[in-house]
């Protein structure tokens, strides 16, 4: 049996020529992930983990990227009891998310046919992010800026629509087309917030 | 310790909808159900399939 893995970019050791060869369809995911995801990492701004062939990870020859992410900490803040003091709500954001442009919209028949490719990669994503609060560093909600691509499918996999709650703010997204979504992985959230 | 600089407008919640916003973080909570929905995608698959997963990746970068 094979298996898909989401492997640190560096440890990955994968070839240039294969980072530059992955096509999203969007340039500037592309253009972050051949020449800018390495640079973004050793500057803590966050950590891009690619989806390859679990094989050829462990054989150092990794032929083919099928989706990456980045990820970093941050937090959510909120007022509690009309008090000005702020308080936060751990987070890890998904700065970035994207998929090979030839598996999008894409179902996939080779694991069944019930659900998209981009589906099943998110949901390895899910459970990294999983493993990542538990064992790592622990956090109580997965947030991320949905563009028009990825709404549909966040909201398949439940995250909310957080956008009459979060006060925009231009200089994160000049253009307002993002929506900021969001799930919890903690079923405690009152009890630990005393909310 | 040093005074923390005010978080990005951006990430604070909106000070009126505090307890709504947690209302709806508890409807959009993963459960158990969703994990194990999760990882049966992370079954694994056949090496044929694989192999074929990743020529749809290779010939769209040969055309």
């Amino acid at each position: 049996m094979s298996s898909f893995i989401y492997v640190e970019l560096e440890e990955s050791k994968v070839s240039p020529s294969v980072l530059k060869a992955f096509d999203c369809y969007h340039p500037d995911f592309n253009d972050f992930l051949a020449n800018d995801a390495l640079k973004f990492s050793a500057d803590g701004m966050g950590v891009t983990y690619i989806l390859v062939d679990e094989e050829e990870f462990y054989n150092h020859n990794i032929s083919v990227i099928f989706a990456f992410a980045t990820l970093q900490a941050m937090s959510l803040y909120f007022h509690q009891n009309h008090s000005p003091d702020l308080f936060d709500l751990p987070c890890a954001e998904i700065k970035y998310f994207a998929i090979a442009g030839t598996l999008q919209k894409v179902l996939a028949y080779d694991m069944g046919g019930f659900k998209y490719y981009s589906t099943v990669f998110f949901e390895y994503l899910l459970m990294k992010l999983y493993e990542i609060s538990t064992r790592v560093m622990g956090f109580q909600a997965i947030f991320l800026r949905a563009n028009d691509n990825g709404r549909k499918l966040y909201k398949r996999k439940r995250f909310a629509d957080a956008s009459d709650y979060i006060i925009p703010y231009t200089d994160d997204d000049p253009l307002a087309k993002c929506t900021p979504m969001i799930l919890s992985i903690s079923d405690h959230l009152y009890d630990i917030f005393g909310i | 310790m040093a005074t923390m600089a005010k978080p990005r407008q951006s990430t604070i919640i909106k000070p009126s909808k505090t307890r709504e916003f947690f209302a709806l973080m508890e409807k959009h909570t993963a459960t158990a159900d969703y994990w194990k929905t999760c990882s049966e995608s992370a079954a694994g698959i056949s090496r044929n399939a694989m192999d074929r997963i990743k020529k749809l990746c290779r010939d769209a970068k040969d055309e």
